[in-house]
Formats: structure tokens, sequence, C-alpha cells
């Protein structure tokens, strides 16, 4: 898993400079077709320098933003609070901030670009459709997006069949409420799924 | 002659460079052991402290559930009074099985289940618990990674002089491993 995070963290500086190249390189060819030369070479390295720092630094503020997410209030909110701090000191990460998005839709995500910048966002119809179990599962496998140092947007769509009585109790070896998690996210890794190796598991919970 | 020196010199500023790295690396991991040990209290305590609440609670609608309350409270004072891992253990086991009972039996009384106070004691507590077997989870993995850390070479070498040794899992005792009694 260790490996993974160092990959992850590679690959975010890979992307982020192959990002500024290539707008280095577009600036150049500007400049040498206007006759500016190196300068638009230059130009475009600075401005693609401070865009690639801005989206990386602020992403998280991005994507709170284009979700019009709500910080949590943590009275209201008593029981994902508690969740999100059980889980937390499982894998000993740093508490994230939680937010609330207003939507029917169950539907959750993690951003930031470190463990202690971080903030999950869940829907209010996640909240409302999935159970406690269920509820810490998703939690759990947000948390590990935020222990990955996967800073790329991760929207999990939760898709829930109506359940058929009798209905089978969740075994210890099923994360909850993933077995219809159908994850969206531009980073392969089907490996990982939803036990992204060291991720808190919601084991032996009394 | 004098490259010698130099490269003598350089190896030897490394390896210390890569001493001293182990051994704050080393210190790291036996302090975070330390640090969950000391963790999985702070949310023991925890408990113990939401129980006197969530008594009064209850006696304000099922006064005449003695057996069950009564057996709650003790419980509670076991686990104040409980000494070493052994008793915790034991005084932690009946913590459990006297709350499952309470809650089990808070079934039976509508009102007690819609008052706000117990559905947040409740809410509470089901979570401390959950916590408090995060902690331990938290402990167990800091172990592991410092047993590893002090078996494996070379920082194994540095691990006698700094009088560092394996530490123990937490583990269930074995009257912990069955399910508690519920009884209606």
């Amino acid at each position: 898993m260790y490996e993974q995070i160092a990959a992850n963290k590679r690959r975010t500086v890979v992307l982020v400079a192959g990002f500024i190249l290539i707008l280095a390189a577009a600036g150049a060819a500007v400049g040498l077709i206007i006759g500016y030369g190196w300068w638009g070479a230059a130009i475009a390295f600075v401005i693609s320098g401070i865009l690639a720092f801005a989206s990386y630094w602020k992403s998280d503020a991005v994507a709170l933003a284009v979700s019009r997410a709500q910080p949590a209030d943590p009275n209201t909110y008593k029981r994902l609070y508690n969740l999100v701090e059980g889980l937390t000191i499982a894998s000993g990460l740093p508490m994230p901030r939680i937010y609330i998005v207003d939507d029917p839709a169950p539907n959750a995500f993690a951003t930031g670009r470190n463990p202690r910048h971080a903030a999950i966002a869940v829907t209010t119809g996640l909240l409302e459709k999935m159970n406690r179990v269920e509820l810490e599962g998703v939690l759990a496998h947000e948390l590990s997006h935020v222990k990955n140092y996967d800073i790329l947007i991760s929207t999990i769509a939760v898709e829930r069949r109506p359940r058929t009585p009798p209905r089978r109790s969740p075994g210890p070896e099923q994360p909850a409420g993933a077995g219809r998690v159908r994850v969206h996210h531009p980073r392969p890794d089907p490996r990982q799924g939803d036990a992204g190796g060291g991720e808190p598991q919601p084991r032996d919970v009394g | 002659m004098t490259i010698a020196i130099i490269v003598i010199v350089v190896v030897v500023v490394l390896l210390l460079l890569y001493v001293i790295a182990t051994y704050n690396g080393l210190v790291r991991l036996r302090n975070r052991v330390e640090n969950a040990w000391a963790q999985i209290d702070v949310q023991l305590k925890r408990r113990l402290d939401l129980i006197p609440n969530l008594v009064e609670t209850v006696k304000g609608y099922a006064a005449h559930e003695r057996q069950t309350l009564d057996a709650v409270v003790q419980a509670r004072n076991a686990g104040i009074a409980a000494q070493g891992p052994q008793q915790e253990a034991q005084a932690d086991n009946q913590i459990t099985g006297a709350l499952r009972q309470l809650f089990a039996l808070s079934e039976a009384y509508p009102d007690l289940k819609a008052n706000q106070n117990f559905l947040s004691l409740q809410e509470e507590l089901t979570a401390t618990e959950g916590r408090v077997a995060y902690a331990r989870q938290f402990y167990n993995d800091s172990v592991l990674n410092y047993n590893n850390k002090i078996q494996s070479f070379p920082a194994v070498l540095l691990a006698g002089p700094m009088k560092l040794t394996e530490r123990e899992y937490f583990e269930a005792e074995e009257g912990a491993r069955e399910a508690p009694k519920v009884q209606f």
C-alpha cells in the first residue's frame, strides 16, 4: 500500500510537470510564430506553473464549490462525524473536513492534496438511503482515497438493488455497501477495489 | 592518497546519517505504539463516563428493571476499579454485555425509545464502542510496524543497544470471544 502511495505521489508530480511542459511548449510555439521567440515560452511557463500549483493547492475548494457542498454541522450530523472519527482513529489519519451536498442521489467524494488538507463530502441522499454499517463502508472507502494521496476527485455512484427478503446479513469480509459500488475515477486500480490494503476496515465493531 | 581519505570520510558520514535516520525512525515507531496504547484508555474512559447519564435516563422510564440497570452500574464500577489487562478485559466484556441487555430492553419501552436524550446516548455509546475497537486495531497495527522494523536488518543491530523489545498485540481474552448473552 505504501508503494501505491509513493506511486500516486510520483504520478501527481509527473502530471503537474507534464502540464507545465506542454503549456510551455505551446507558448514557445506561439512565440516562435509571432516572432517573440523564447519570451513566449517563458511567459507560458510562468502562467502554466501558476495554474498548475493553483489547481493542485485549491483542488479541494474547487471540487467542493462545484458540487455546492456545505460544511456539515457537527450537531446535526452527529452520526456522520462519529463514524468518520472512528475510522480516523483506526487509520491514524487526521480528521478531514466534512461537507454535505444537497442531492437525493446517493453519492460521496473525497478531495484534498494530502491527509492534512482533506475533505469528504456526502449527499443527503446517501445519508437517507444507507444504514450505519453501509455508511461506514462508504466513508472508509473515501478515507482510503485520502490516505492514498488521490487528489483526483473520485465520485462514487452507489447503486443499490431493491432488497429482497430474507436479507443476507453482511459478513465481516464484505465491506458494507460496497457490493454495488461502481467507482468512477481515472486512476486505474481495480486490484484495490474497496479494500485498499491497510484502509480502515469497519471490522470488529462492537 | 587524499582521494582515498575523502572517499572514506564521505562513506563514514553517509553511514552516520543512515544510523541517525534509523535511530529516529525507531524512536518514532516506539512512541507511536505507546501513544496508541494510551489512546485506547481514552476511549474506554469516555465509555465509562457516558454510562451514568444513560442509567438515569432509562430509570426515568423503566425504573423497575432493577436487574438490568444494576448490572450496568456494577459493570461500570468494575471498569473503574480494574487493574491490569486481565481485569480490564473482564470488565470490558461485562460492560458490553450489560449495555446490550439494556438496549435490548429499551425495545419494550416506546416512550424511552422516543426520548431524544436516550437516542443521543445510544448513538454516542455505539460510536464509542466502535472507537474502542478501532483504537485497539490501530494499536495492533502500530505494534506490527514496530516489530517488523526492529526485527528486520539492519535496524535490528540498533534495536539491541536501544533496548527495544517486541511488543505484544492486544488480543481478546478467552471469555470475550463468546458473544455476550442477551436475555428477554
